[in-house]
């Protein structure tokens, strides 16, 4: 029924926008009309399918039905299936998106201190956030930027420039790529920008012990390659 | 927000009236109304009007409404209080439910009982042995307390 009356509102939409593009005089009765009765239906063009209000804080589930995150919220507190409420798919609350439109709710649905945050927009990341990483690696560490150059051959032409623009002294390096490589991920992944790596820490504390062994046997490597 | 959306279906029922059933609060308490369905057209309730009590609880709509018959009827899944088995009262109740779209769904149970999942058995069995009987039984008494 509130399908059907998000559909009405769109209809009635458009002639109005029509005419008042065409401003004909003789139609001054009929903007009129279509105007008041557009003002009464706008309203629910984008009506929660929970409260049947305006959605306040909407969000989106991924079979596409409109709601505000504190109707939807409650809702999956009530319901241990975990279903839409209009379509019956399985919904989590991870996977819900939030709308941002622009200017923002002007009152705040969460007068209710029991109801949490929605949940926040989810971009995909794009490699080149990783790729500035390694920049802000490189030329702020002049000792490991050879080392890092060996990194670069590994993982693309962007970092071999990089790496030629910090120095080709160290261009012998590239010879233990994969050793230099587990080094970095190591030491950069705590101070990371990105809050996903953060959830990688445990993980990687005793890599991080791996990758300095590893660096230790390396240098020896080295070593004996160079004064031998 | 239980009565703001109460208030929102009452809205939506006079501006877009259900064709076969009616509804609306009985005094001023919007949390209790009373409702009517016209028994459905090729069915021994055809022609009664059945009278209903909805109870809107308060965590409506994430709570179905308490709907029963306050009519006598003579139907599988319809008992003598008046208490409906239906699936969308109980565990499969949706918030973007509303009661003109209840209402039509018990129009649809009167029309095609369950007997796979009765409240009164003996109808059921009644029902699945001895339909013409079933059917008479049932037409007699909406003739007696639907009309």
């Amino acid at each position: 029924m509130n399908d059907n009356n998000t559909t009405t509102s769109f209809q009635d939409d458009l002639p109005s926008v029509t005419e008042d593009n065409n401003n004909s005089d003789n139609n001054d009765d009929k903007d009129k009309k279509a105007t008041s009765s557009n003002t009464a239906t706008q309203s629910s063009s984008f009506e929660c399918n929970i409260c049947f209000d305006e959605v306040s804080e909407p969000v989106v589930t991924q079979c596409g039905h409109l709601f505000c995150w504190s109707c939807i919220f409650q809702w999956l507190q009530h319901n241990p299936s975990q279903q839409c409420p209009v379509c019956k798919a399985p919904i989590t609350e991870e996977k819900l998106i939030p709308i941002y439109g622009r200017g923002g709710s002007t009152s705040d649905p969460r007068k209710n201190r029991s109801i949490p945050q929605r949940p926040p927009g989810r971009p995909e990341q794009r490699s080149q956030s990783t790729q500035s990483t390694y920049n802000d690696f490189f030329f702020g560490n002049g000792v490991h930027g050879g080392a890092g150059g060996g990194t670069g051959f590994n993982t693309g032409i962007n970092m071999q420039h990089n790496f030629f623009g910090g120095g080709g002294v160290s261009f012998g390096f590239g010879l233990f790529p994969g050793l230099f490589g587990l080094h970095f991920y190591g030491n950069q992944t705590p101070t990371g920008q990105n809050n996903n790596q953060n959830r990688m820490t445990t993980d990687l504390d005793s890599s991080i012990f791996l990758s300095r062994v590893v660096f230790g046997i390396g240098l020896l490597i080295l070593f004996f390659v160079l004064f031998n | 927000m239980a009565l703001k959306r109460i208030n929102k279906e009452l809205q939506d029922i006079a501006r877009d009236p259900p064709s076969s059933c009616s509804a609306g609060p009985i005094s001023d308490d919007v949390f209790h109304w009373q409702a009517t369905i016209v028994g459905p057209k090729d069915s021994p309730y055809e022609s009664g009007v059945f009278f209903l009590n909805i109870h809107f609880p308060t965590d409506y709509p994430f709570k179905p409404p308490k709907i029963n018959f306050q009519t006598k009827v003579y139907h599988p899944n319809i008992n003598a209080n008046g208490n409906i088995c239906l699936d969308i009262l109980k565990d499969q109740w949706s918030p973007a439910l509303t009661i003109p779209k209840v209402l039509l769904s018990i129009s649809a149970l009167l029309s095609d009982p369950n007997p796979e999942d009765p409240l009164v058995p003996e109808i059921a069995q009644l029902f699945k042995t001895d339909k013409t009987r079933f059917e008479a039984t049932a037409r007699e008494w909406t003739r007696k307390f639907a009309n």
